[in-house]
């Protein structure tokens, strides 16, 4: 299981994060904010590629001693990001990328309601 | 690599004519490399060009290596991989005797032995060929190939002796050398397929209880070594690849079961944490390769070893990114190994280890700058950071961070953490190295601070090269944290205000609020109140804070409030979310209210703070707008509408946040025009409302940038304040009432909302929507109301003068002065002044919007002349209001006076007898007609004194007492009989006045119109008779028929002048037709009567009237004019012109005469003639 997910609008601004553990909320923040460089990098390298279609996922973006975290971009540059525990070898490629697409339908869901507009800060019951 | 190479190239065994084969076995080590051979792979695997070397040997059967080979390849190094058997012999003879039976015995070794690959070489002497004159039937490679070759007779090789150096020698032992790499090659692909095969089937047995992972590494090395040398560097790399994800494996394994006996070898606590040596020299750590052939590694030598092997094989391939790249990971992945084994580490010696790894890597990678892109600049950032922040760690362990104490735990650990340190005995690296770096970071608190600022410095400075800014402001906060350790706050403050930055563009809040509480640290420490008190109050109305720090930080804000004057842009404080103007619904102008009176504005704020702020004042600044528009237009002051035309309200476009009933100015609007589509009739077809800027305003916006950064506000200027006084603002929603007097008229925008608590002024702009007043005031006016339908001139006229004083009462009493324009006489009737051109008038003290209306009498002048076309005269009157300071002091109101009738004067004539008429045409309806009495013409007293004019006189002709009626319907005539006029030429001009009374109908007094009028030409020179009559012998005028026209022009005077005169017929060509010439020039010198008989014929019957005669003065060519000084005339004078008489000289007196004219005869019948006048 993911220990943060996060949703990151396209001027950057968070849209929407929950952690597991409340306590690392803050810590989460920063290595969401500065995963914001890794996609932007990534962007810019598949935008050089010049394919057709844009692969989504975008692949492990960064990782550290304790975390991994994975970034996942849409059409519309709204980013997701997942932090898992490094120590987490279940969660593989291909798991993160069922997590990806299950994440990317939920925020579709909830851009289709007409009452959210786009951009604003995601908020749950 | 040459320590490697001799071990791991295959051997060759040599037998046969060993001396032979030694005078050859350095050209055949020589040649052998020096070219490519193709290597054609099993299992699919793509061919590739490799360059071969190996290494000869004496072939000899050694029992012990070939019980060993017969269970399978153990080693690969070292390897006898081809049997060669070398020998020299000139002809079969020898051949035969000798030579077979040691070829075949030599064979029969070989085939006993696991590797069976041979060769036979047959040296040959050029020179003994030559000397055989006759070639043989058969050579004895023939025969060689015979006896041993069997199906691959390839097998056996003739090669001249290159020794004796000849061309065809040296080709010959070019083919050799191909056969022999490609023989070597075929060996050697078959031993390197056999000996993947054992290492496939070890590797199948891992589970086994005995099988040993040391063993394994080693023999799979082999196949890595054996591509290495065959250059196959990225081949060498996977088998190392393989091994390392297998051990990974392994490890893993061992977390969820039990662990194999040889990998608690690895569990041992390792000795030396000195970090991967990757000095290029030395690829091939022999003491740690030994370590493993011992079993008697720890871990981390183990993957110190391992990813040396790799690093090198990358390096070799140019590839120091990867390295660089493969480091972080492998950093990451053997920290998670430790924990997973167990692995108990002296305190600090894992930080310790990666730290020189990370710098021990990035020397190595810098120093192969030639491949250094900007992604390899990626991945050194990261290192960089990794081993700044194991450096923070090493520090804080060894008690060096600035503060810290050392105590005896923490310099054991320096001394315990130094001892497993050792350079690499690399002479050549460059100094310092990462060993020595550490170890003198280690030494001292200074020397530790200098090396963390520069290891961030670059960490930082790397991560700003490769455009990941977010990661480099990170480390500011790292750094930012150092330097206030180092009680050096100051420092930290652009880190994190930098940060901050940063968070607010991309509006992350939490990480905000966290950077202000840390600033707030900073600022407090350094002593920077005013911006501590930003700060705190940004973290106190953080709303996700815990209640504790918000309040802690409140009351800081609370406490600094009374001595620090500060501007906070409060829009996350205290936030206004609500404006509501009261606005005037009665007046015309949307969204405005009038002049003078308080302006009501119902405002909502929200105060996320976690307690009650009590201001002094919450107001609402208020800025005038200045639009050119409203210049120069003065229907603004008469309190009309003052919308810009065919401008059409879009607020439906704009969007407003506030629920305020605002219209947006006029530098919103959308700029719409109004467009009509004609038929070709030039009726309408349809109507359209176009935007002429619609691609301008349309365009996509760039959403970008829209984030409100701003960090800090101004209070801007204004000009009114809504404003309140003395309230506490509570948190959550709060309900105010603004006031504001609107004392001048404009346009208003409001623009920031101040809340002043203390010293503090909480500011946010409210500026979006733009929320607009107007301010009307709408100005007194003057107007004039007639009374009735047309103001007439030459009589009194009466009209209302009406005040009114919109929004502004007078207090006191005004004057207001009047002028009126030249003709025009005004007067008051209550007051008992005359009529005259200015007047003040006094108004008494009114209340607002009140009107005042007073009569005022008029007079205009009956200043026109005789023309009929200026019914009216426009006058003017001018309302003078010095008291009025914004409105233009001089009022001027238009007047149109109707003149009440026109007048004309005609002069008539009774052959010398002159009569005067005077013609009065009314002009108003029978409703307000004029009575006229006693006309009279006079002329001026001066005529009478020209002895010539002493007898002229007037006989009325005139009913003397009677009273005229004229409107439009009923002119009247008056006629004067001018007597006693001299007979003569050249007649005075007489100027004559006419002088009537009149009066309107209905008004008591008589006024006095007089005209003027001038005489000329009033004596009769010359009369005319014209006769028609019928050609002798006719009674009657017929149609059609000849008949004669006499022309008698008599001299009244009897002067005789020698004038001479020219007539003309003037005949209407539809009645008269006139034969010969129609004018003559004649003299009436001599006589007082002249007669001219034309011939004319009238065309119809009926009373027609006689064809008119014109008389004029002729003037001949020869006669020169009395003015002969300009030359222009002389031109003229030249030819004869005629000057026409007066309208008084010349008596006509048979004007309007008619002769009555039979039709056509239509038979001879008789004929009538008959004339009669009219």
């Amino acid at each position: 299981m993911a220990v943060c997910i996060g949703f990151i609008g396209k001027e950057n601004s968070p849209l929407f994060l929950r952690c597991i553990n409340q306590s690392q909320e803050l810590q989460f923040h920063y290595i969401m904010h500065t995963c914001i460089d890794f996609v932007e990098e990534k962007i810019i390298q598949s935008n050089k590629s010049g394919s057709d279609v844009r692969e989504l996922y975008l692949g492990l973006l960064y990782s550290s001693e304790e975390v991994k975290a994975y970034g996942f971009v849409t059409n519309t540059k709204v980013k997701i990001v997942i932090i898992i525990d490094s120590t987490n070898s279940l969660l593989r490629d291909n798991e993160i990328r069922a997590i990806f697409r299950k994440l990317h339908n939920a925020y579709t869901e909830l851009v289709c309601n007409p009452f959210y507009t786009p951009g604003d800060p995601i908020t749950s019951k | 690599m040459c320590i490697m190479s001799t071990t791991t190239q295959p051997v060759i065994t040599y037998s046969g004519d060993t001396q032979l084969f030694s005078t050859l076995e350095s050209a055949t080590v020589q040649g052998l490399p020096q070219e490519t051979v193709e290597w054609k792979r099993s299992y699919g695997r793509p061919p590739r060009a490799v360059t071969l070397s190996a290494s000869f040997q004496p072939f000899k059967i050694d029992n012990d290596s070939f019980k060993e080979q017969s269970k399978g390849l153990k080693k690969l190094s070292g390897a006898e991989v081809l049997h060669t058997y070398w020998v020299e012999c000139q002809d079969i003879d020898t051949y035969k005797a000798n030579v077979r039976e040691s070829i075949q015995t030599w064979f029969t070794q070989i085939k006993q032995v696991e590797c069976s690959d041979w060769l036979i070489i047959l040296v040959e002497n050029s020179d003994s060929k030559k000397s055989k004159q006759i070639l043989p039937r058969t050579t004895v490679l023939d025969k060689v190939k015979n006896d041993f070759g069997g199906k691959t007779t390839e097998r056996c090789i003739a090669v001249i002796d290159p020794v004796k150096g000849e061309t065809k020698s040296s080709e010959s032992w070019q083919t050799f050398l191909f056969r022999l790499r490609q023989a070597l090659m075929a060996a050697f692909s078959r031993t390197l397929t056999k000996f993947e095969e054992t290492v496939r089937t070890q590797r199948e047995r891992r589970n086994e209880l005995n099988w040993n992972f040391c063993n394994y590494f080693l023999l799979q090395e082999e196949l890595a070594f054996a591509f290495e040398m065959l250059g196959l560097y990225d081949e060498a790399l996977v088998q190392y690849d393989e091994l390392d994800a297998l051990f990974t494996q392994f490890v893993l394994n061992s977390a969820v079961g039990d662990a194999p006996d040889w990998l608690l070898a690895f569990q041992a606590t390792p000795n030396n944490w000195s970090g991967v040596c990757l000095n290029p020299k030395t690829p091939f750590n022999m003491e740690l390769r030994q370590k493993i052939q011992n079993h008697t590694m720890s871990v981390i030598d183990f993957r110190n070893y391992l990813f040396a092997r790799q690093s090198a094989l990358l390096l070799i391939s140019s590839k120091p990114a990867e390295v660089a790249r493969r480091c972080l990971s492998y950093v990451q992945s053997y920290m998670y190994e430790l924990k997973l084994l167990n692995v108990n580490t002296v305190d600090g010696a894992i930080p310790t280890w990666i730290l020189l790894t990370c710098l021990q890597v990035l020397s190595t990678c810098q120093s192969h700058v030639g491949a250094t892109g900007n992604q390899s600049m990626e991945s050194f950032a990261l290192l960089w950071n990794m081993a700044k922040d194991k450096l923070y760690e090493l520090g804080r362990k060894c008690g060096l961070l600035p503060g810290a104490s050392v105590g005896s735990a923490e310099l054991h650990c320096v001394v315990t953490l130094s001892s497993g340190i050792t350079d690499f005995g690399d002479e050549s690296a460059v100094r310092p190295t990462p060993v020595d770096k550490l170890k003198e970071a280690l030494s001292s608190s200074q020397a530790f601070t200098r090396h963390y600022l520069e290891l961030s410095e670059l960490a930082m400075g790397t991560f700003k090269h490769c455009g990941r800014l977010r990661s480099a402001r990170l480390i500011g906060r790292d750094l930012s944290r150092f330097y206030l350790q180092l009680g050096q706050p100051q420092k930290s403050v652009s880190f994190l205000l930098d940060l901050l930055r940063g968070y607010q563009e991309e509006d992350w809040p939490l990480l905000r609020i966290d950077t202000h509480i840390e600033l707030a640290e900073v600022f407090q420490k350094i002593g920077d109140r005013v911006r501590f008190i930003e700060a705190s109050a940004n973290i106190a109305a953080y709303p996700a804070l815990n209640a504790e720090t918000r309040m802690k930080y409140f009351n800081h804000l609370l406490q600094s409030a009374q001595d620090e004057f500060r501007s906070i842009n409060c829009s996350s404080m205290m936030d206004l979310v609500d404006i509501r103007i009261h606005f005037d619904t009665s007046l015309e102008e949307p969204f405005s209210v009038l002049c003078d009176s308080i302006v009501r504005a119902e405002v909502q704020v929200v105060n996320h703070f976690p307690g009650p702020v009590n201001c002094s004042e919450v107001t609402v600044t208020v800025k005038a707008v200045k639009n050119a528009n409203d210049e120069g237009k003065p229907s603004k002051a008469a309190g009309k509408k003052s919308v810009t035309e065919k401008s059409i309200d879009t607020k439906g476009i704009e969007k407003s946040a506030l629920a305020t009933k605002a219209k947006t100015l006029s530098s919103d609007y959308i700029p719409i025009k109004e467009q009509l589509h004609l038929k070709q009739d030039g009726s309408l077809s349809s109507v359209a409302l176009v935007c002429p800027s619609a691609q301008q305003l349309l365009g996509r916006k760039v959403s970008h940038g829209l984030l409100p950064t701003e960090l800090s506000v101004i209070k801007e200027e204004y000009t009114h304040k809504l404003s309140v006084k003395d309230v506490n603002i509570v948190p959550g929603v709060n309900r105010l009432t603004l006031q504001m007097k609107a004392d001048h008229a404009g346009t208003y925008v409001l623009s920031q909302f101040v809340a002043c608590s203390q010293r503090l002024e909480f500011i946010q702009s409210v500026n979006c929507p733009k929320v607009s007043i107007t301010v009307v005031e709408v100005m007194p006016s003057v107007t004039f109301i007639k009374t009735r339908d047309d103001l007439l001139a030459g009589t009194d006229q009466e009209v209302e003068l009406v005040v009114r004083t919109g929004s502004t009462a007078f207090q006191n009493e005004k004057t207001l002065r009047l002028c009126s324009s030249r003709g025009l006489m005004i007067n008051l009737p209550k007051t008992d002044s005359l009529f005259q051109r200015e007047l003040d008038f006094v108004l008494p003290p009114m209340a607002a919007f009140e009107t005042v209306s007073h009569p005022l009498k008029i007079r205009a002048d009956l200043g026109f002349t005789a023309s009929k076309e200026a019914t009216f005269v426009e006058h003017k009157l001018s309302v003078h209001c010095p008291w009025l300071s914004k409105t233009p002091p001089l009022l001027d109101l238009p007047l149109n006076v109707y003149a009440p009738f026109t007048v004309q004067y005609k002069l008539h004539t009774a052959y010398t007898k002159k009569f005067v008429n005077i013609h009065v045409q009314g002009l108003t309806p029978s409703s307000r007609a004029f009575e006229f009495q006693n006309p009279n013409v006079l002329l001026p007293d001066a005529t009478y004194k020209n002895p010539a004019l002493s007898k002229l006189e007037w006989r009325n002709l005139n009913g003397s007492s009677q009273t005229l009626k004229i409107s439009q319907d009923q002119p009247a005539n008056y006629l004067w009989e001018l007597c006693g006029a001299p007979a003569q030429y050249d007649m005075p001009l007489l100027k004559a006045e006419f002088s009537v009374d009149y009066r309107l109908v209905g008004t008591t007094d008589w006024k006095i119109f007089s005209f003027n009028f001038d005489i000329v030409d009033y004596a009769t020179l010359f009369t005319v008779r014209s006769r028609v009559e019928p050609v002798k012998g006719n009674d009657f005028l017929r149609a059609g028929s000849l008949c004669h026209m006499t022309l008698t022009v008599s001299d009244v005077l009897q002067q005789a002048s020698s004038a001479a005169l020219m007539y003309e017929v003037l005949a209407d060509q539809a009645l008269w037709a006139v034969c010969g010439r129609t004018a003559g020039v004649f003299s009436m010198e001599g006589s007082s009567k002249h007669s001219v008989t034309l011939d004319v014929m009238p065309l119809v019957c009926g009373f027609l009237p006689l064809p008119a005669v014109r008389l004029s003065r002729y003037i001949p060519a020869e006669q020169k004019p009395k003015e002969t000084n300009r030359k222009a005339d002389l031109a003229a004078a030249t030819l004869p012109r005629l000057e026409p008489f007066g309208a008084g000289q010349v008596y006509n007196w048979s004007k309007a005469q008619q002769v009555h004219v039979l039709a056509a005869p239509s038979n001879n019948g008789p004929t009538s003639f008959d004339t009669s006048t009219s």
